[in-house]
């Protein structure tokens, strides 16, 4: 086992200042919290060579969990076990194999070019000068990294940027490694090329990789299992496959009619239609079982240009449960 | 052969100074020069009717050399700014050093032994002047003590300002409380005057303090005007001090860190 969490619990104090002067006086020496509660009660199990992505909508608690994963913050109660050691204490063989992304933020020193940035971090690892070459080459070769290593980071752009951080956060191969929307603000292909190094890294390594990312695409193409995390508490631990079918075996129906139908007809209720603003086009979530029989009907009744089905994709799985987060209750 | 952890941290922090030489002179160099312009003028008119009479057992040439000793103190001892621990914890930029195995006490002490070895020779430059000058004399036992004391008292400014960061962790702005310091510091360890000019009583109360021992006791022992005692003395109180802030940098750096969020990741 290389994660796990039994009872894991985060509350943070929020302080809480009303507007105005006097106010703002009184809590200086009477300063009123709110307790928020990031985590509750999570249990987590993760084993060598997974790759596994955290979901979750903003203020969910999926960057609160790899903050205690990785040691950042004390969890309020509760077990955390990385790599057999309490990541809260910080031993130093816990931090020689472990690493962390943060999409928000930089880890390399801004002012100094990337190469000072690793040479010092091969120093903190202790890492064999061959070793540490061989991999520096390999890496850079394989992010295309070579022409802008003398570059200071600030003078990066953000897609070189977050695979100067990557390069950097694998120099030392860690068993376990952090990713906290390693993606995030990156044009589709940067996207694309982070996406496909992490996959062969992954393959290649067999380390173990928590990604947390609201880009859909990541997920899909990385990650074979998938943690749902909804208001601090673990809503789905299972396999990609299961998740899309989380809100039961429905088929994505998209119609596209000739003159606009009456929204307002009966059939279209039952299937949380999606309608296009010119009422021209829909988007209808439909049982399997029912899909011969509804479609059917529909033909016969609208007057239907073009159509399409499709698996629900987990793009719209996460849209409905963000919208709606009671849906995941409804269907367990 | 592996590089050494401190000597690469120290290496690195050179270069980041090196990306802002302008900021480095401006914040480093500039104000003590200033500093010592301002009070030099002011002592010169203090003394002008006449040069030599001796206010609070100082002349007019003892007065402005104690004023040079200051600007070489305050050069090898005021070389750690807490800014950037008070914006790291603030913005949650410590969340990599949490990470990394180098602790982030042993990296902020290697950027406070960077800096301090930068300005360790700017001040042996600012000696050579001074003495060429014939502004101060150099004796080399009082010299020899006077940089081990300076070495102490830029210890236990670390410590103080270390301090003052960690603040951070339960403020979201701690530059009042840099100036509060500051502004004490140099009022009351004789960085302005000598503490010789104070009332017996306030005097016998600052003894009690950090403060005469922060400049008066240390630039004393460079002018080779301190007694034996004094000298003792001044190493102990530097000493005791620097290990009660290092314990409340401890005990403020323990209790911060459960505080601690990591906010903006």
């Amino acid at each position: 086992m290389i994660i796990k969490t039994v009872k894991l619990n985060k509350n943070f104090l929020i302080p809480q200042k009303e507007a105005g002067l006097l106010p703002a006086f009184k809590s200086l020496w009477k300063p009123s919290y709110q307790t928020k509660i990031a985590i509750q009660d999570f249990d987590l199990e993760i084993q060598r060579g997974e790759f596994v992505g955290l979901l979750g909508p903003n203020g969910a608690g999926k960057t609160t969990l790899i903050k205690m994963l990785t040691g950042i913050i004390a969890p309020s109660s509760g077990v955390a076990e990385v790599l057999g050691h309490t990541p809260f204490t910080r031993p130093l063989d816990f931090r020689k194999n472990i690493a962390l992304v943060m999409g928000q933020k930089s880890q390399l020193w801004w002012d100094i070019p990337a190469i000072d940035s690793f040479n010092l971090l091969a120093t903190y690892y202790e890492l064999d000068p061959k070793f540490y070459q061989k991999r520096l080459a390999e890496l850079t070769a394989k992010l295309n990294l070579s022409s802008i290593l003398n570059t200071p980071i600030r003078k990066l752009s953000l897609g070189e940027r977050m695979k100067m951080e990557l390069s950097a956060c694998l120099l030392h191969n860690p068993q376990v490694i952090f990713l906290d929307e390693p993606t995030i603000g990156l044009d589709v292909v940067a996207q694309e090329n982070i996406r496909n190094f992490l996959k062969n890294y992954q393959t290649e390594s067999n380390c173990t990789i928590i990604l947390t990312s609201h880009y859909m695409a990541d997920i899909t193409a990385l990650c074979r299992r998938i943690v749902l995390v909804l208001d601090g508490r673990k809503d789905f631990d299972g396999e990609l496959a299961d998740f899309q079918n989380i809100l039961g075996n429905k088929k994505l129906v998209t119609l596209r009619f000739g003159s606009a139908p009456n929204q307002a007809d009966s059939i279209w209720e039952k299937f949380l239609p999606e309608w296009e603003a010119d009422g021209l086009s829909v988007e209808l979530q439909v049982p399997i079982e029912q899909l011969n029989n509804e479609m059917i009907k529909i033909l016969n009744a609208f007057p239907i240009q073009d159509f399409q089905t499709e698996k629900l994709p987990i793009e719209k799985v996460m849209k409905i449960l963000l919208n709606k987060q009671n849906a995941l209750n409804a269907t367990k | 052969m592996p590089q050494n952890k401190w000597f690469a941290t120290i290496k690195t922090n050179w270069n980041q100074y090196l990306a802002y030489k302008l900021d480095f002179l401006s914040t480093a160099i500039i104000p003590a020069i200033l500093f010592l312009a301002i009070k030099y003028n002011l002592f010169s008119v203090i003394y002008q009717s006449n040069s030599k009479q001796i206010i609070a057992g100082f002349t007019l040439e003892m007065m402005l050399s104690y004023q040079c000793w200051i600007l070489i103190f305050s050069l090898l001892t005021s070389s750690y700014s807490e800014r950037s621990l008070a914006e790291d914890i603030r913005l949650g930029r410590i969340s990599s050093y949490l990470i990394y195995p180098f602790s982030f006490w042993k990296f902020h002490f290697a950027s406070f032994l960077a800096f301090s070895i930068l300005q360790l020779v700017i001040s042996f430059f600012s000696i050579i002047v001074f003495a060429l000058l014939g502004m101060i004399q150099i004796e080399p036992i009082g010299l020899i003590l006077f940089l081990s004391v300076s070495i102490f008292v830029s210890i236990l400014w670390f410590f103080l300002r270390f301090a003052l960061g960690l603040i951070a962790f339960w403020l979201e702005e701690t530059w009042t409380f840099r100036i509060i310091l500051v502004t004490l510091v140099n009022l009351l360890s004789g960085a302005i005057f000598p503490i010789d000019m104070f009332p017996s009583a306030i005097q016998k109360i600052l003894y009690l303090t950090p403060f005469p021992f922060m400049t008066y006791f240390p630039v004393k022992i460079g002018m080779g005007l301190a007694t034996n005692t004094e000298i003792i003395n001044c190493f102990i109180a530097v000493i005791s001090w620097s290990l009660l802030s290092l314990l409340f940098c401890n005990f403020l750096w323990r209790r911060g860190l459960k505080l601690y969020t990591a906010s903006g990741m």
